[in-house]
């Protein structure tokens, strides 16, 4: 599903931030990257998406990342970012919900048919027309994934999804994940929610993949708890 | 009923075009007209105070002008140019009370402005809120750490809200790329220009023009 060879990459204003990653991913499969702040796990997992291009070869379900595959590529993978404000920026939760659908080019009545079904399984009713920023962080983070989940995509990637969630909103979460089928890649320091959520870990240390396997054998070896 | 948003764009527009063709010794005429944002004001509902008060904000700039004729001992010169900025600002702010901002812009968009522009300002309208939390919160931090309210801290503040809306506004935008966007925000609800549309906005530029010229 996931193919990553020899993946590099550096920011203009710092050293390399991606030593050579090489990585694979199963359809299906749950995957958590763990390591420290700056190992580079978001770095990474932008280039899924395309939205960072280094040096190296990325293959999402035979399609390779490239410029001219973009749209292509985005279908398939759906992004979930750290801050659910920064992903919420339409006038209400509805229209958010709706965004992928339009671009991708849905009818904007079916789109609202299907935006409105996702928001009931949200249970974000009673916030369909309201401004998203007057939610709370949990709230603020069902209407961001719930904009993702809609557009059926066949990876799925969520960065740091439990920062500002209380105990019931982490279980909610990881309810709502678990019924999700597609493959997930989860970028988290919390090592209870990756054990629940996935079944591989990988260790990124300074750019580098240093160690995979199960979840729970990642988290004990490097004391991840 | 409800305008189109282009219709009301294009009426505020006529209006504020016979306004600033008015020069001074159009003293009656510039009455007459004062008399069109006064009855709106009047009969919508819309925080007449408020506005009244909003558009006064114009004044201290439009003196700079009236100060010039002021010089010169022109007395009503002065008063002609300070209300006609006041009334161009108060109609302004009407319109967009009766008319959402984003509808406005929408209805600019349809009428031809540059799309960049209508996509720019319509971020900027939607991130005030955000900006405004941003800075909110970067001063209670300053004043939980003891600092006083010295033009010093609001200066160094102003920066780092830069740098902080810097960040956010790349966030915002690879969230939009990540879900496909191409550039062109959707438009959920398309505008419908309606036989009323038209009906309006031929008697309401005529009545405008008329009253402009034809008095």
């Amino acid at each position: 599903m996931i193919r990553v060879s020899d993946l590099r990459y550096q920011y203009s204003d710092s050293g390399p931030v991606l030593r050579g990653i090489n990585y694979t991913q199963t359809r299906g499969e749950s995957v958590a990257l763990l390591g420290a702040n700056g190992s580079g796990k978001t770095t990474f997992a932008l280039h899924l998406n395309g939205i960072l291009q280094g040096q190296g070869q990325i293959e999402v379900d035979g399609i390779r990342v490239a410029s001219e595959t973009l749209e292509a590529v985005r279908r398939k993978v759906g992004f979930v970012f750290q801050s659910a404000e920064n992903q919420l920026f339409l006038p209400t939760v509805l229209e958010d919900i709706m965004f992928g659908l339009l671009n991708q080019g849905v009818a904007v009545e079916e789109a609202k048919r299907r935006a409105t079904q996702m928001i009931e399984s949200l249970n974000l009713e009673a916030y369909a027309a309201r401004n998203p920023f007057h939610l709370s962080a949990g709230e603020k983070r069902r209407a961001a994934l719930g904009g993702v989940l809609l557009m059926q995509p066949e990876v799925l990637i969520l960065d740091e999804p439990t920062t500002f969630l209380d105990p019931p909103g982490i279980r909610s979460l990881t309810r709502m994940l678990n019924q999700q089928s597609m493959a997930k890649i989860i970028i988290t320091h919390d090592s209870r929610f990756a054990i629940e959520t996935t079944t591989r870990a990988v260790f990124f240390e300074k750019g580098q993949i240093v160690a995979e396997g199960p979840t729970g054998e990642i988290i004990d070896r490097f004391g991840w708890v | 009923m409800k305008l189109d948003p282009r219709c009301a764009l294009l009426l505020l527009l006529a209006y504020l075009i016979a306004l600033s063709s008015l020069t001074p010794g159009h003293n009656l005429l510039l009455s007459l007209m004062c008399i069109l944002p006064l009855l709106l004001l009047a009969f919508s509902p819309v925080p007449r105070a408020d506005l009244l008060a909003q558009a006064a904000y114009v004044l201290p700039f439009s003196f700079a002008i009236a100060a010039v004729a002021l010089l010169r001992g022109n007395t009503a010169q002065a008063v002609f140019f300070l209300l006609r900025s006041y009334i161009s600002i108060l109609t302004v702010l009407i319109v967009t009370k009766l008319v959402s901002t984003l509808d406005l812009l929408r209805a600019m968009e349809r009428l031809g402005a540059p799309r960049f522009l209508i996509i720019v300002t319509e971020f900027l309208m939607r991130y005030l809120e955000v900006l405004r939390a941003e800075a909110d919160a970067m001063r209670l931090a300053a004043l939980c750490r003891g600092a006083a309210q010295s033009k010093l801290i609001a200066a160094s503040s102003l920066g780092m809200l830069f740098v902080r809306s810097l960040e956010r506004s790349t966030g915002i935008h690879n969230a939009m790329l990540a879900r496909g966007f191409n550039g062109r925000l959707p438009r959920l609800y398309p505008m419908q220009w309606r036989i009323a549309d038209s009906f309006t906005l031929i008697v309401g530029i005529a009545g405008i023009a008329g009253l402009r010229w034809a008095l």
